[in-house]
């Protein structure tokens, strides 16, 4: 189990480093390219979850994976 | 030049200069054979062919029996060739239409969604609005921390303001997306993740989250299988309305902790959920939209989608039935994302009195694809808020030790 408070773990995570920045920016042109292309680029930072007349959840849409 | 030859010559110009009967080959057509004159021809040709079959048994002895049937045949394939080039033209035509209503019926879809999913009058500089000011209080602050602890404090109640701000923005956008009247008050309210390690590390919070946490089933031992508590802080919530110049909070809400259980393995298999409606199954899951609250959570929705205790159900129902005031919601879960590592900052979530959104799932999509630049912004004031918050503890611990 993670033992570390959140303000730790933020603190971890805004360290960052170079080779992370060079991932995003290539990750960026990847992803442009591709909307360029007119392939579908999934954004989405959460499932999507719409809820049923009956209250019962249908998933109508899945986060991005990376 | 004979018949015959003036008959190739002319089937060669009507295949423009290819062999003869090569348009056969290509499935073209000499003639339109659906046209009138062509249907006139069918008809003497059918009227000749019964003629002839009617006259059989009168045929003159002198006409041979091998005229007569060559006549008859040639006369069939003229009429079954007329027919059945008829029928493939017609079926191309059919389906030339078919394909056409289909294009159309495509495109009619695709205007629909647009004009469903389309930014509404003045949403836009709704957006441009709230980003821009935000992101200059942003800018303000910049990304120093004070060390002293009146500047931390200073600097906590504008990263507060900056979530308000945010939250206003949201609020004001989901009004117009939803097409209610501008009139209608909308409410936007960020419910902060609190997790065991956090409620460990500081005795003062635990004690609080004891005192202030509801729909638990275990009233002695309230933290018993819990992976952390969603923070409900009048402080972090905002009502929009047309009459308000300034934002308020929302009156409705008193401080409390919603309880977050362990997640389990057990969980995916099961057909019903332990995560109570709406912000800790938001967390749970990442995004759900309610458009008719008071007909999607009830007692029989609660029974049947939901793992609960009956006493957590009675307060669930008493909490959404005495409130009366959600009448559509979406909770949004928001995480911090940095290269692969997450970490989950708390539960966003929107809602109106007025029932149903008029363009359902579409609206709120784009509503969240617009809002997104206004949300991440605002993961990063509670980053900023939670480490400042941290490090004014410290220093106040530090500060106490060395009394």
């Amino acid at each position: 189990m993670d033992k570390l408070t959140t303000a730790e773990r933020i603190k971890k995570l805004r360290m960052g480093n170079p080779q992370s920045a060079a991932k995003i920016v290539e990750r960026y042109y990847e992803k442009s390219q591709a909307q360029m292309n007119g392939e579908f680029v999934n954004l989405r930072d959460n499932d999507h979850y719409v809820a049923r007349p009956d209250g019962s959840l249908e998933k109508v849409a899945e986060a991005a994976t990376s | 030049m004979t018949p015959l030859k003036q008959l190739e010559k002319w089937l060669y110009k009507k295949s423009e200069g290819k062999p003869v009967l090569q348009w056969f080959v290509d499935g073209e057509f000499l003639f339109d054979y659906t046209s009138p004159p062509l249907k006139i021809v069918e008809l003497v040709l059918t009227l000749f062919l019964g003629v002839v079959i009617t006259y059989w048994w009168r045929l003159p002895s002198e006409i041979p029996i091998s005229l007569y049937l060559s006549v008859l045949v040639i006369t069939l394939l003229l009429v079954g060739g007329i027919n059945y080039f008829q029928h493939v033209i017609g079926s191309e035509k059919q389906d030339t239409l078919n394909g056409l209503i289909k294009s159309v019926s495509r495109n009619q879809d695709d205007l629909t969604k647009l004009l469903a999913t389309m930014p509404p009058p003045h949403a836009m500089e709704t957006f441009i609005l709230s980003y821009s000011e935000t992101l200059d209080l942003k800018r303000n602050l910049g990304s120093y921390i004070p060390e002293d602890a009146e500047g931390l404090e200073q600097r906590l109640k504008y990263l507060k303001t900056g979530v308000l701000m945010c939250l206003h923005g949201l609020a004001r956008l989901y009004v117009q997306y939803e097409h209610k009247p501008r009139s209608t008050t909308c409410y936007a309210h960020w419910l902060e993740y609190r997790g065991m390690a956090d409620l460990d590390a500081d005795d003062g919070l635990k004690q609080a989250v004891r005192d202030k946490i509801q729909f638990v089933e275990n009233k002695d031992d309230p933290l018993y299988g819990l992976a952390g508590v969603l923070h409900v802080n009048p402080e972090m919530t905002v009502q929009v309305g047309r009459t308000q110049a300034k934002p308020k909070a929302d009156e409705n809400v008193t401080e409390m902790y919603l309880p977050f259980p362990e997640v389990r393995k057990s969980d995916a298999a099961s057909t019903k959920t332990r995560f109570l409606p709406v912000a800790p199954l938001a967390f749970h899951l990442g995004q759900v939209d309610y458009n008719n609250v008071s007909q999607q959570i009830t007692k029989d929705s609660l029974r049947n989608e939901w793992n609960i205790s009956s006493e957590v159900m009675d307060e669930v129902l008493e909490f959404f039935g005495t409130r009366g005031s959600v009448g559509s919601v979406v909770g949004y879960k928001l995480s911090l994302n940095i290269e692969g590592d997450t970490e989950h900052l708390g539960v966003l979530v929107v809602f109106s009195k007025s029932e149903d959104s008029k363009d359902g799932k579409a609206a709120i999509d784009a509503y969240l694809n617009l809002c997104r630049p206004l949300i991440e912004l605002k993961k990063e004031f509670i980053s900023d808020m939670v480490l400042v918050r941290a490090a004014l503890s410290e220093l106040k611990a530090a500060t106490e030790s060395e009394v």
